[in-house]
């Protein structure tokens, strides 16, 4: 997580773009954090892509309710794993029946998500990443930790860019299917 | 992957897994119903502001619009006299100055005894008392 707690005008002019409801300001909004929000969520509903992409929309709604300028990055990372924890503690709790959801309690007291449960998360993707094709890896690697752009790495392979994408969707899809089972072995708390 | 990638990376990277393509794809509605709610919510906040300003508007021109109850009393020169302060001697010599004086209700009764008068409002509608018989 970012420490940085200087003063960021650049998240000030994002905050207050996002309160008066510009769509360009949320896309950007999205990009940036969006990321971050769904891992968190996605910890902390131990793997459950479903809950956590619905606590993440709950999540957004609050944001829109109660955005306010804010400048501070760690206060404002503070205050969006605030408001996604308590979205996730709401979709669950209207997900499930009360007799349910006290069974879930017990066997899940904490509704946030965990240092160890994130780390489980981010384990499982490592596991996942590791037993994939060699090439398939390498595909993935280049465009998310290597950064290169969908063309760059359709000339460096001499593919079309639309093949390129195509690869990618398969193989984000095998990583999905990899995930889930890591996750579903991976003992909750 | 023999250096580790950053935390951001993995975050994109399980974004994607889940959603396809994050930033284009059908996620990318999440951001966009949360920019119509903040819209929606300031448009009715302003409606509901510009509402209340027009109905405190409205309701301090009623009122200051109804007619004003006249509060000028129709008061006889007796009643008046009634309402006078109490004669003192400065207002003795003030009558002395003044040329005329202002009495109680039973000296007027007395002086009135087996009087003939006339009264008749003047041009402003107040009444007048003429003696007929001089006293």
């Amino acid at each position: 997580m970012e420490t940085d707690s200087a003063a960021s005008p650049a998240l000030a002019e994002l905050t207050r773009r996002m309160a008066r409801g510009e769509d360009a300001a949320w896309q950007q909004f999205h990009r940036e954090h969006g990321p971050r929000l769904f891992r968190s969520l996605l910890a902390a509903a131990h793997g459950d892509p479903h809950l956590a992409a619905e606590a993440l929309q709950h999540a957004y709604l609050r944001i829109a309710r109660h955005v306010r300028v804010c400048e501070n990055e760690a206060r404002w990372a503070g205050w969006l794993q605030v408001v996604a924890r308590s979205a996730l503690s709401d979709t669950r709790r209207r997900q499930f029946r009360f007799w349910q959801m006290l069974r879930r309690r017990a066997a899940e007291p904490a509704d946030a998500p965990s240092d160890s449960a994130d780390n489980l998360l981010l384990a499982a993707l490592d596991a996942s990443l590791a037993q994939l094709p060699p090439e398939t890896r390498a595909l993935l690697a280049a465009k998310y930790f290597s950064r290169e752009s969908v063309q760059g790495i359709a000339d460096r392979l001499g593919l079309s860019a639309k093949a390129v994408e195509s690869r990618l969707t398969r193989a984000r899809a095998e990583l999905r299917e990899r995930l889930n089972l890591a996750l579903q072995q991976t003992p909750h708390d | 992957m023999t250096e580790r990638p950053s935390s951001s990376d993995r975050d994109r990277l399980l974004a994607d897994t889940y959603h396809d393509d994050w930033t284009t794809g059908p996620a990318r509605a999440l951001a966009a119903h949360a920019a119509y709610t903040v819209r929606r919510r300031r448009t009715l906040r302003r409606l509901a502001t510009a509402a209340t300003a027009i109905a405190l508007l409205a309701s301090s021109a009623w009122w200051f619009a109804l007619p004003q109850r006249s509060v000028v009393p129709v008061a006889s020169h007796a009643r008046e006299a009634a309402l006078a302060a109490p004669k003192t001697a400065a207002a003795t010599n003030a009558a002395a100055t003044r040329g005329y004086e202002i009495i109680s209700d039973a000296e007027l009764m007395s002086y009135l005894q087996d009087q003939s008068v006339i009264v008749f409002p003047d041009a402003n509608g107040r009444p007048q008392v003429v003696w007929l018989i001089g006293g």
